[in-house]
C-alpha cells in the first residue's frame, strides 16, 4: 500500500471546526481549498479527516452558502458521495440523489454549498486502486477520472457509501485511539 | 474501503446532463472566467463591461450567471471575493509588516471607509482588528 502524500506526520483523526473562510484549508494536507462565504452570517464548517492505511476519508458539513475551489493533491483520486440533504452545485451541475464525483488529481472543482451540505470524500492513491484491481484481474472494470467526472449511480448505493463514510467518521470521533493504533486495528475498525 | 468504493463505482455510469444542467455548467464557466479576470486585475477599478468583455457575454447574461451560481450580482460577488483576499493577507501579516490601507489598495478598494464597512458586514470585525489579532 502506498503512503498518502504528506500524511506521514499527521494524527490519524483530525477534527476542525471552521468559522472563518480564511481558514478553509485547516486540518487537511491532501486538498487545497479556497472559500468565499456568500452570506453574511456566522459560518460553521466541520471537517473530519480520517487517515487510514493509504486512503483518507474527509467529511464536510457546511451551514451556509459558500463557494469553494478544491483541488486534490498529486497522486490521489477523489471520490465524493453527497449527503441526503446536500444541495448546491459542483462546477455548476446541481447536486442530486444518485450523483457522485470522481476527481482526478490537480484538477480544480468549484462547489457552491447550501445550508445542510454534507459530503464524504474518499481520497485514494490511484496506484492502490490499480494494484487492487490487477490482483483481481478486473482492470477493465475501471476508468481513471480525467477531470471532475460526475457519475450517475443508484441513489441507494450513493447513500450507502455516504453513510459508510459517515459511520467511519463518527467512530473516529468517538474512539480516535483505534485509528491511531496498529494497522490491523484500523482494518478491523 | 477500496472494495466498498469499487463496488459502488462498478455500477456507475457517466452522468448525462440535461439541457438545464448544461446551462448551469455554462453559467459556472462564465462566473469562473469573470472571477479569474477580477483576481488578475485585482488592483484596478473593475466595471461590469470589463467582465463582460473577458467572458465574452452580454451584461444580462453575466448578471444572470452570477445570480444563478452565486446568488449575487457580479459586482457584489467580486467585492466579496476581494474582501476575502484582503482578509487572508491581513491574517498572514502583522501590524509591522503591512497596513490595512496597503492591503485594501492592493485589492482594489479605493474608498477606505466603505471598505471597512463592507469588511465588517462580511466578517463581523474591522480590518484593523484582524490585522492586530495574532494568527
Amino acid at each position: 500500500m502506498t503512503k498518502p502524500p504528506g500524511a506521514s506526520e499527521q494524527p490519524a483523526v483530525t477534527v476542525v471546526d471552521i468559522s472563518d473562510p480564511a481558514d478553509a484549508n485547516a486540518g487537511v494536507e491532501l486538498l487545497d481549498v479556497d472559500a468565499v462565504q456568500l452570506q453574511s452570517m456566522p459560518m460553521r464548517v466541520r471537517r473530519v479527516v480520517v487517515r487510514l492505511e493509504s486512503a483518507t476519508v474527509v467529511y464536510h458539513s457546511v451551514s451556509l452558502r459558500v463557494r469553494t475551489h478544491s483541488t486534490v493533491r498529486k497522486g490521489l483520486l477523489g471520490y465524493v458521495a453527497f449527503g441526503p440533504q446536500a444541495s448546491g452545485t459542483s462546477d455548476g451541475l446541481p447536486v442530486r440523489p444518485g450523483m457522485m464525483l470522481a476527481v482526478a488529481p490537480e484538477v480544480e472543482n468549484t462547489f457552491v454549498t447550501n445550508p445542510g451540505w454534507e459530503t464524504t470524500a474518499f481520497l485514494v492513491p490511484s496506484e492502490d486502486i490499480l494494484a487492487h484491481l490487477a490482483v483481481r484481474q478486473r482492470e477493465s472494470d475501471f476508468q481513471l477520472p480525467k477531470g471532475v467526472d460526475a457519475l450517475h449511480v443508484d441513489a441507494g448505493r450513493v447513500r450507502e457509501l455516504f453513510d459508510w463514510g459517515k459511520r467511519l467518521v463518527d467512530m473516529a470521533l468517538q474512539q480516535p485511539s483505534i485509528f491511531d493504533g496498529q494497522a490491523r486495528d484500523r482494518q478491523a475498525a | 474501503l477500496l472494495e466498498k468504493l469499487l463496488a459502488t463505482l462498478r455500477v456507475a455510469d457517466d452522468f448525462e446532463p440535461t439541457r438545464s444542467d448544461r446551462t448551469r455548467q455554462a453559467q459556472n464557466r462564465i462566473v469562473k472566467v469573470a472571477e479569474e479576470y477580477a483576481l488578475a486585475h485585482a488592483d484596478q477599478r473593475l466595471y461590469v463591461t470589463d467582465l463582460c468583455r473577458a467572458a465574452a457575454v452580454s451584461e444580462r447574461t453575466l448578471e444572470y450567471a452570477f445570480k444563478e451560481i452565486a446568488g449575487l450580482i457580479p459586482m457584489s460577488y467580486l467585492v466579496r471575493l476581494r474582501l476575502h483576499r484582503v482578509r487572508q493577507a491581513l491574517i498572514a501579516a502583522t501590524p509591522e509588516s503591512t497596513t490595512v490601507s496597503i492591503e485594501a489598495l492592493n485589492w482594489g478598494f479605493w474608498h477606505l471607509g466603505e471598505f471597512a464597512r463592507a469588511y465588517k458586514a462580511c466578517f463581523g470585525e474591522l480590518p484593523s482588528d484582524t490585522l492586530r489579532r495574532e494568527s
